[in-house]
């Protein structure tokens, strides 16, 4: 493993153990070849209530993962596919976002969706920021500043919408550590957005930001990262997505959007 | 049901558990029995209840880290003010479902429609729909006991219970 990796991930994600090696496992594979079973809704809720993608749980052996979308979806989002780069990205930039893998499960019923991501959870147990906010104290923040701002200019350059407390999950095993925190659902990110413009002029920070004060060094650290991204890097994470998951036009408007926005999110932060 | 039967729609009541998985990733981590939730739906009246521990084992304390001993050292505190936000809603159950579906979950309601002693000439009985989604409470509060024999022996026998009627807003 590359030294730079491990610095990375030391400085800006926070993962137990066992899910930081997933997390390594994952960002080196694309698809899942294992035996999944598929137990049931997370929620069975519409989008009004709950989450849009109507997960549900999937489980291998004794691992338990989030499985998204949850329900067949006819618009082209591709929901998989960007949850997956946008896993990948953050994993290669050393930041907290929860690891996904791809899982095509062939033969499904008209109404679930063949082409689909695992998403584990980072640490045990978990919150969301949301439900979870009022027992973080002062101290608290201050501790989780540092991974929770880094991730602000990652969500500017994939362009994610639809962030907030439901999005951002947290654990504090004991009072003296520094809160973990794991991000998740980057499904409306990037192609959402984008469609079919291949030079999407509009960046912006977050339409939420976890109220922790911001780390400006953080900030800076990882706008410093995505302005070094290797293009070799950053085509390897997107091209290698199997087709069924993502046409190849389509590939192509992601890698050419992030690279145009590459070099344009530090003056949204200066 | 025969053709020649007509069925009576006199309401719904829907029972959720309120459990804390402390290994969510894992089929065989501890679950921690919190609670429950019932929500009562009839003509001109809906209810909301809740039945909660009133604290948890030390035990458990011990295993839903720090911040889950922040905010529920005492289940039926901590609930009670998921209950005051989800009453202000249309659907509380869905609404508390949406909110918590990681280790702190309120899981998938049973649901089961009401019996008609609870009606007099087509109406609800105001205290007759409030016993009985009292009652359902506690007959889920019981279940929770006898799901964990271990951690049964650890519950509080008679958990704190709350039940508020209100009409039912015209559709």
């Amino acid at each position: 493993m590359p030294i730079s990796r491990i610095i990375h991930r030391k400085t800006f994600r926070n993962f137990s153990g066992e899910f930081e090696a997933i997390a390594t496992r994952w960002s080196g594979m694309r698809l899942t070849k294992d035996r999944w079973t598929v137990l049931g809704k997370v929620t069975d809720l519409k989008k009004k209530a709950g989450s849009e993608s109507q997960p549900d749980v999937a489980q291998c052996g004794p691992l338990q993962c989030v499985l998204k979308p949850g329900k067949k979806e006819t618009d082209g989002k591709n929901r998989a596919a960007i949850e997956k780069i946008a896993s990948d990205l953050g994993f290669e930039l050393g930041l907290a976002v929860a690891p996904v893998i791809l899982w095509d499960r062939g033969n499904v019923p008209d109404d679930q969706e063949r082409y689909a991501c695992l998403i584990a959870w980072a640490f045990e147990p978990a919150f969301t920021w949301e439900e979870s906010e009022h027992g973080l104290g002062t101290a608290d923040r201050n501790k989780a500043a540092r991974d929770v701002s880094a991730i602000w200019p990652f969500e500017t350059w994939i362009a994610a919408t639809d962030r907030g407390g439901k999005h951002l999950l947290v654990s504090l095993p004991n009072a003296d550590d520094v809160p973990q925190t794991a991000n998740i659902d980057y499904a409306f990110s990037m192609l959402y957005v984008w469609g079919n413009d291949p030079a999407h002029g509009s960046l912006a920070k977050p339409n939420w930001c976890a109220p922790v004060p911001p780390d400006q060094a953080a900030i800076m650290e990882i706008i410093d990262r995505i302005e070094k991204f290797q293009e070799t890097t950053l085509r390897k994470i997107i091209d290698d997505i199997p087709e069924g998951f993502l046409q190849k036009s389509q590939k192509e408007i992601i890698i050419v959007n992030l690279l145009n926005r590459q070099r344009k999110i530090r003056a949204i932060y200066s | 049901m025969g053709e020649t039967i007509v069925p009576f729609s006199t309401g719904t009541i829907k029972v959720s558990a309120i459990r804390f998985y402390c290994s969510q990733s894992r089929t065989d981590g501890l679950v921690v029995q919190l609670g429950a939730i019932a929500e009562i739906l009839v003509p001109k009246l809906c209810g909301l209840g809740l039945i909660a521990r009133a604290q948890l084992t030390p035990f458990e304390m011990e295993a839903i880290g720090e911040l889950g001993r922040r905010l529920l050292a005492s289940p039926f505190e901590a609930l009670s003010k998921e209950f005051d936000l989800a009453w202000t809603t249309e659907e509380p159950i869905e609404f508390l479902r949406s909110r918590h579906s990681h280790s702190f979950r309120v899981e998938a309601p049973s649901i089961q429609n009401v019996p008609r002693r609870l009606f007099i000439d087509g109406q609800p009985v105001r205290s007759l729909v409030r016993t009985f989604l009292s009652e359902s409470l506690d007959e889920e509060g019981q279940k929770l006991v006898a799901l964990d024999e271990r951690q049964a022996s650890h519950m509080v026998k008679e958990p704190p219970e709350r039940v508020e009627l209100r009409p039912q807003a015209a559709a």
